[in-house]
């Protein structure tokens, strides 16, 4: 870094500069220095991450023997697209499929779902158009609708972490203690498989729709993925309260 | 938010960076607020700042300096340069203006000078210890985004820890000590030949 004469001279002349931001800093008056409560939220959740750290480190070995997630696509060739908004909720069916360490979940549409949306292809039907749909049912792509936990305990703090076009991320707490998370996400491409060799997969029904709770077997992690055709929604705990998970679940509205 | 958390290796860690929070962030906040001169800027600045010595595993280098009695310089330097950054991002006018009007490819700002800059003539240099107080006056006159820099190396730093701790890349990190020796030989001027 030092080349030349006055590289040196600026080295030997810089000892002890800067002495006065040391003299500033100690004599600054902060009295009237007043955080937002947002500061604090973002300072304290930082804190408690930190304190969370021995479990994540376990959770990211399990993770990274294969890359978690679930896998949604739309089959092109079954996709009957719907202009009408209130057939975009229809039911989207998912297909597990089981491979020898992992596994798929993919949403699709229900054949029987596709045909009545058929049927009811005006657009169709005016432009004599009858080989194929008009009408389409589109995924959001972005967050056009916020939905979270309706149910609290007393007690829980909600705490938004991220509200963004493509996800909500919410952390509820009791006192300190992360108790469980919310995330709402659109449809992504990315492809996202989970590891039945380090987890348990077991079905259950959230609001009438298919959900899979995943449980990890090496700690009390578990995750229930669930999605209305609309959003892919998750929950996650760390505690070992199963049924309170479930009873959040069902509350998201 | 793994990774943040992912570089705290240990508890003492941990217990640092808890310590920072809470012992420093309101004169960090000070720090920014002078030269952001907006709560909400001056605020994200600090938690910029402490994110970035997370994000960049500078935890030990602080820590270091801590141990060499030099945190508190290390703090003010990162925390203004921050504010820096964020305030040239912002491409706010601010009561204080960090060199004129000139930007370069990378935004940064520096004075329209015609220094020769001649091998023979920096190797007439005199080093002794006039010529020194004179040059330890001249760099704290310095704009601090020169003045920094200098102090850092000083410290012992390299470019690369350097560009970390202010959030700036290598590169500008070299043309910022390379424009800092050029303002000093025309401040210096014959007094660094005496």
């Amino acid at each position: 870094m030092y080349k030349d004469k006055l590289d040196y001279l600026i080295a030997l002349a810089a000892i002890g500069c800067g002495e006065d931001d040391v003299e500033m800093f100690n004599n600054l008056d902060t009295s009237k220095v007043v955080f937002d409560k947002s500061f604090y939220r973002i300072r304290d959740r930082r804190i408690r991450q930190y304190k969370r750290k021995p479990f994540v480190n376990a959770f990211k070995k399990v993770m990274s023997r294969v890359a978690v997630a679930v896998l949604a696509i739309i089959s092109a060739g079954t996709l009957a697209v719907v202009a009408i908004p209130s057939l975009r909720e229809a039911l989207f069916g998912a297909i597990v499929e089981w491979y020898e360490d992992y596994l798929t979940i993919n949403y699709e549409m229900p054949d029987d779902e596709i045909e009545e949306t058929e049927g009811v292809n005006g657009a169709d039907t005016e432009t004599g158009n009858d080989s194929e749909t008009t009408e389409q049912i589109v995924r959001p792509t972005k967050i056009e609708e916020v939905k979270k936990p309706t149910y609290y305990q007393e007690g829980i703090i909600e705490d938004i972490v991220v509200q963004s076009r493509m996800q909500v991320y919410i952390e509820y707490y009791f006192g300190e203690n992360l108790i469980y998370s919310y995330k709402q996400l659109v449809f992504s491409e990315d492809d996202m498989y989970v590891n039945n060799e380090s987890a348990v997969v077991q079905n259950i029904e959230i609001n009438g729709f298919t959900a899979y709770l995943v449980e990890l077997v090496e700690s009390s992690h578990k995750k229930i993925i669930w999605t209305d055709g609309l959003y892919i929604y998750q929950l996650t705990t760390e505690s070992s309260n199963f049924d309170l998970l479930i009873i959040v679940a069902e509350s998201v509205k | 938010m793994l990774e943040i958390i992912m570089s705290i290796e240990n508890e003492e860690d941990r217990t640092f960076m808890e310590t920072l929070y809470y012992d420093y962030s309101k004169k960090m906040y000070s720090i920014a607020m002078d030269v952001l001169n907006n709560h909400h800027d001056a605020q994200d600045c600090v938690h910029e700042t402490i994110a970035r010595i997370i994000n960049d595993n500078k935890i030990d280098t602080f820590r270091q300096a801590q141990k060499n009695n030099y945190l508190i310089k290390l703090i003010v330097i990162a925390t203004r340069n921050n504010a820096i950054n964020l305030y040239n991002k912002n491409q706010r006018r601010n009561s204080r203006v960090f060199s004129t009007t000139v930007y370069d490819e990378e935004g940064e700002k520096w004075d329209i000078m015609d220094i020769p800059d001649t091998e023979s003539d920096v190797q007439k240099i005199i080093i002794n210890e006039e010529t020194c107080k004179i040059m330890h006056a001249l760099i704290n006159k310095l704009d601090f985004i020169y003045r920094d820099v200098i102090v850092l190396m000083q410290m012992g730093y390299s470019y690369e820890d350097i560009a970390g701790i202010l959030g700036i890349t290598v590169e500008t990190v070299r043309k910022r000590y390379s424009r800092a020796r050029a303002k000093l030989r025309e401040m210096g001027g014959k007094d660094l030949y005496v």
